[in-house]
C-alpha cells in the first residue's frame, strides 16, 4: 500500500474516501482492505483509474453495484465541500492580500471562485438529493425482481442532458480560474503562494474530472440500463 | 488545418512501439499503426492515403517490391519513409521519399521527421494567434459583462445577432476564457469595464 503512496501521492486522499489513512506499515493493499472491509477490486480500478487517465475499464466498473459506485461517488462530494473548496478559498483570501496588494480589483477574483463554488455546491446537492437516490432506487427495483406496485419514478425532472451540460460549464469555470491567474493578474507579490493555489486549482481539476468521467461513463449508462431492462419487465406482464 | 497522418509499420512489435513513442514527441500529428506481415500492407496504405508511411526495410521483399514500383514515389501521394539500419543507406529502394536511420539519437530523428513534414506538407502561413482583442471586440466584451445578451448587443451595435457570436467566439479564442463570469473579470482586471457599471 505504501509502494501505491510513492508512486502517486494524491491517491492518499483517494484513499481517505475509502477510510483509509496513512500509517499503514508495510501491509500490503489487500491487506489495508481487508481489515477497513473495503472491496479491494473496486478499490484497484479506482486507484488505477486515477492514476492513469488512459486507464478506463468501463465495463468493469460498471460491474460494480450501483450503491459501492455512489459511496463512492458521495465521500468524493464530501472531500471537495468539506475540505479541498474550504483550503482553497482559504489560500485565494491569502493570495489576494498578499500576491496582488497594488491591484485594486483582485478581489473580483474570489468572487468570481465563489460563484464557481456556487454552482459546484448546487450540482453536487442535485446529486446527493436527486441522481443518487433514484439510481438506488432503480437498483433497488431490478435486484428485487419483482413487479414494483408503483411505477418506478420518470428521472425526476432532471434530464441526463442538463445534467452533462453542467459538468462542462462547472470545468469551464475552473478553466477560466486558471487561466485569469496564470495570463491576466499582475506578477504575484508572493510567487510561492500563487504556485500552491495554482498546483491545488489543477489537483482539483484533475479529481473532479476523475469523478465525472466516473459518473457519466459509469453511473449513467448503468442506471440507463436498467431502466430500459425494468421498462421490459413491465412490458411483459 | 488537417494534421499529417503517419502509418507505422513493421514486423516487430518493439520497433513499432519504439517509434510510436518517439512519434508522440512531434505536436500535432496522427499516428496509426499496424503489426504488419507484408501481404496486407500495400492495399491498407492504398485504401487509407496516410500522408507518411515509416516503415521497416525487411518489408519490401523480393516478392511485393515490383508491386510498390508500381505505385511509389509517383502515383499515390502518400510518402513512403524508410527505416533501416546505417549500412542500408546507401542503396536504398526507389520507392522511398526519404529514410530514418534506427541508430540515429533521439532528438536527431525528430528534426528529420520535422523536416520531412516542412517538405512535404508545407505550412499554410498560419495567422499568428495574437491575445490583443481589437477595439470592436473590446466593445462586445463590455457589453457581454455587462450583461446584454447576443441579441441585444448586435441592436445595440447595429450588427446582426450571428456577427456578435462570432466576435464572441474570437474573444474566447484570444483570451482563452470560456465563460461570462471570466470575462466580466478580464474585462475588470483591464480596465474595460467600471467596477461601479456592473454593480449596478
Amino acid at each position: 500500500m505504501a509502494e501505491l503512496v510513492h508512486m502517486n501521492y494524491l491517491l492518499v486522499s483517494v484513499m481517505n474516501r475509502f477510510g483509509i489513512r496513512l500509517g499503514f506499515g508495510d501491509k500490503s493493499i489487500s491487506q489495508v482492505c481487508k481489515e477497513h472491509s473495503v472491496n479491494i477490486d473496486f478499490f484497484l480500478e479506482i486507484v488505477n483509474s486515477f492514476h492513469d487517465k488512459d486507464y478506463f475499464p468501463q465495463k468493469h466498473l460498471q460491474g460494480f453495484s450501483i450503491q459501492l459506485i455512489i459511496d463512492y461517488l458521495s465521500k468524493t462530494h464530501r472531500y471537495y465541500l468539506d475540505e479541498k473548496i474550504p483550503e482553497i478559498e482559504k489560500l485565494i483570501d491569502q493570495m489576494i492580500i498578499e500576491c496582488y496588494s497594488h491591484n485594486e480589483h483582485a478581489h473580483f477574483l474570489k468572487t468570481f471562485f465563489i460563484e464557481y463554488v456556487n454552482e459546484l455546491i448546487s450540482h453536487i446537492k442535485k446529486e446527493d438529493e436527486k441522481v443518487f437516490p433514484y439510481s438506488i432506487n432503480i437498483e433497488n427495483q431490478f435486484l428485487n425482481k419483482k413487479e414494483s406496485e408503483n411505477q418506478y419514478p420518470t428521472s425526476s425532472n432532471y434530464s441526463i442532458k442538463e445534467y452533462l451540460s453542467e459538468h462542462n460549464n462547472i470545468e469551464e469555470k475552473l478553466f477560466d480560474l486558471k487561466n485569469i491567474i496564470i495570463k491576466y493578474l499582475p506578477s504575484p507579490e508572493n510567487q510561492a503562494l500563487c504556485s500552491k493555489v495554482l498546483s491545488d486549482l489543477f489537483n482539483l481539476e484533475k479529481d473532479i474530472n476523475d469523478h465525472s468521467r466516473i459518473e457519466e461513463n459509469v453511473l449513467i449508462p448503468k442506471v440507463k440500463l436498467m431502466e430500459e431492462e425494468l421498462s421490459n419487465r413491465q412490458k411483459k406482464t | 488545418m488537417r494534421k499529417p497522418t503517419f502509418l507505422i509499420a513493421a514486423r516487430s512489435y518493439i520497433i513499432l512501439k519504439g517509434l510510436d513513442f518517439l512519434l508522440k514527441e512531434i505536436e500535432d500529428i496522427e499516428i496509426k499503426w499496424v503489426i504488419a506481415d507484408s501481404n496486407n500492407l500495400l492495399s491498407k496504405i492504398i485504401n487509407e492515403e496516410p500522408d507518411f508511411v515509416i516503415l521497416f526495410s525487411d518489408l519490401i521483399t523480393s516478392k511485393n517490391r515490383n508491386e510498390f514500383q508500381k505505385y511509389f514515389p509517383d502515383i499515390v501521394k502518400t510518402r513512403l519513409i524508410c527505416l533501416c539500419q546505417s549500412s542500408e543507406t546507401g542503396n536504398l529502394e526507389k520507392i522511398y521519399s526519404d529514410y530514418i536511420d534506427l541508430n540515429e539519437d533521439k532528438i536527431t530523428i525528430i528534426r528529420k521527421l520535422n523536416r520531412i513534414i516542412d517538405i512535404y506538407l508545407p505550412k499554410k502561413s498560419v495567422p499568428s494567434k495574437s491575445s490583443e482583442i481589437s477595439e470592436r471586440e473590446k466593445n462586445i466584451l463590455r457589453n457581454v459583462a455587462l450583461g446584454f445578451t447576443n441579441k441585444e448587443i448586435g441592436e445595440k451595435l447595429f450588427i446582426s445577432t450571428h456577427t456578435v457570436i462570432t466576435h464572441r467566439k474570437n474573444i474566447t479564442h484570444k483570451l482563452g476564457i470560456k465563460t461570462i463570469s471570466g470575462l466580466t473579470v478580464y474585462a475588470i482586471l483591464n480596465n474595460i469595464i467600471a467596477v461601479e457599471e456592473i454593480s449596478k
